[in-house]
């Protein structure tokens, strides 16, 4: 579980170009399979080839190798190398006029529809949109990626004002820095939460006594009210409730809603929002046992 | 077994074929299950599922050892999705045949001797059928793949035949009689139809079409789990939509310059 927590991309880069993986011996060079201290092997063509897939956004059409590069923290050389490959395999498309890649359709293979296509999601996803209609808030549902968590679905208001305060599904929050990750690390086993928050605070060590702290207050207030807040100390301006939901098979998910703090005052996220958010987490964690 | 001689091509071919492997499905694997499933040998198996759990692809199952999908992949999904034009245009169409038929949509790609499910739509009492967007099909045996081959140029559509047939190895026959029949089918009518090609009690009835400018071959497919269908009157009843779609389909893309 350790080497999950740890960047791949920092895996050394060599100049020459990697042989893959050999057809005996794994161990023996470390252009073949870097084998980290954990003693658990990592294929370094294989885990940049996902890191640049992973590196195109919903906000990009074509992206440049040099952009791939500086994304990916690879050498604009490697970053090319591997876009090149990706293209034969038909998972990127080229364009000579633009000189750029973009995404191709096989990459909805790789896994999309295990979670878009999943019941917990599925039945969230009608809720949420219901939610977001009637209190004109943005809804979110999102899990763990290691050391973060990841917007998996957003709902909104189609009236609501505050679209500039929506967080676009990809979106990336660290676990201790906002009502997401507290509510997340709450419905974890204690031993797992500590050896996350022991992760994060190697990762953080500046900012740790203020991080921590919050994330306890979190915690406390998930264990007392069902749900954790944060009014504009996350972010200015901006509310944010957030609560764990557990589906059996699942991984804990957390649910949550932003508005902007003028529309959320403390007395309507713990009497209104919260207790709601509360009741729609039970009633997708039943209908999900149903579907 | 495949060759383990590796280039980074055929590494990065390989380890995307083990994410691929799982079907776009929570289901959890063992490495074992990864190896019947491509092909590929037990030890190159276990140190690309190892690169996967490292990198936020795939997680442990709950209280197992046994591999799941993670996150890592679901953004990489949703960004072609959202930024897919095409997919944004073919969309509506889709819905309207599976609410009108009420069977489920699919419009797929081919890729390596896979199809690619690009979209897709279930009508209302179709849920039986479980699956979706991304879901990958074999290309030998659904109804969808065939009309896949009978829409892809001469040349390439004999090169794939000749893999499929290698890929079937004992079963070849078998695939080129069901292949020959959907072809028939194809040339007379325009569709084919395949009875539980994927899934027992299931049917596919399919047509191929031609979209855009840079001429990209796709195949449309309705399908429908039930208890014995009746295949000649389920394709009599679809077929005639199910091509109005596609020249519909076709229509709304002619000038659509990007590839999908």
């Amino acid at each position: 579980m350790d080497s999950e927590l740890t960047c791949v991309i920092d895996a050394p880069q060599s100049n020459s170009p990697s042989v893959g993986l050999g057809g005996g011996d794994s161990a023996t060079g470390d252009k073949v399979c870097l084998v980290r201290a954990t003693g658990r092997p990592i294929v370094a063509p294989f885990a940049r080839a996902l890191a640049l897939l992973a590196s195109f956004t919903s906000k990009d059409l074509w992206c440049s190798g040099r952009e791939l590069a500086a994304r990916t923290g690879l050498p604009p050389s490697t970053a090319i190398r591997i876009s090149d490959t990706l293209v034969q395999l038909g998972y990127l498309h080229y364009s000579p006029v633009t000189r750029g890649y973009r995404l191709a359709a096989p990459v909805v293979a790789l896994g999309y529809g295990a979670i878009a296509n999943s019941n917990a999601q599925r039945v969230a996803r009608a809720q949420m949109g219901q939610l977001a209609e009637q209190q004109r808030v943005h809804v979110h549902l999102s899990s763990r990626d290691r050391l973060e968590t990841v917007i998996l679905e957003s709902c909104s208001s189609s009236k609501t004002a505050s679209s500039h305060l929506k967080l676009d599904v990809g979106t990336r929050l660290g676990l201790a820095s906002s009502p997401l990750g507290w509510a997340l690390l709450a419905a974890l086993p204690e031993v797992e939460r500590y050896y996350l928050l022991e992760h994060l605070e190697r990762r953080a060590p500046r900012d740790w006594q203020l991080l921590r702290r919050r994330t306890g207050e979190g915690l406390s207030q998930v264990q007392r009210l069902g749900f954790c807040y944060s009014l504009g100390g996350w972010r200015a301006g901006l509310a944010m409730i957030a609560l764990p939901v557990v589906v059996d098979g699942y991984a804990p998910h957390v649910l949550s809603c932003v508005g902007s703090a003028a529309q959320m005052p403390r007395a309507r996220v713990e009497l209104e929002l919260g207790p709601r958010l509360v009741a729609m987490a039970d009633k997708i964690r039943y209908e999900s046992a149903l579907a | 077994m495949k060759s383990s001689i590796s280039t980074p091509l055929v590494t990065v071919e390989h380890g995307l074929q083990v994410l691929r492997a799982f079907r776009c499905e929570m289901t959890a694997l063992g490495n074992v299950d990864l190896v019947r499933r491509t092909g590929l040998s037990k030890a190159i198996v276990s140190r690309l599922t190892s690169t996967l759990l490292q990198t936020g692809f795939l997680r442990h199952a709950p209280g197992s050892r046994q591999f799941q999908l993670a996150n890592g992949p679901h953004s990489i999904g949703y960004s072609f999705l959202t930024r897919s034009e095409m997919v944004q245009a073919f969309d509506p169409f889709l819905r309207r045949l599976a609410d009108s038929l009420n069977v489920s949509v699919a419009l797929a790609v081919g890729n390596g001797l896979e199809m690619i499910y690009v979209g897709y739509r279930a009508g209302h009492h179709s849920s039986t059928l479980r699956m979706g967007l991304g879901s990958v099909l074999p290309m030998g045996t659904t109804s969808i793949g065939h009309a896949y081959l009978w829409g892809v140029p001469a040349v390439e559509q004999s090169q794939l035949i000749k893999a499929l047939r290698l890929q079937a190895g004992d079963h070849a026959a078998a695939v080129d009689d069901c292949l020959q029949s959907s072809f028939a089918s194809l040339r007379t009518s325009g569709t084919c139809g395949v009875l539980g090609g994927y899934g027992r009690g299931s049917f596919g009835i399919a047509t191929p079409l031609v979209a855009g400018r840079q001429q990209m071959v796709m195949a449309l497919s309705c399908g429908k789990a039930s208890i014995k269908p009746d295949l000649e009157k389920e394709h009599g009843r679809i077929a005639p939509e199910l091509q109005a779609a596609a020249r519909a389909i076709e229509e709304a893309l002619t000038n659509f310059d990007g590839a999908l």
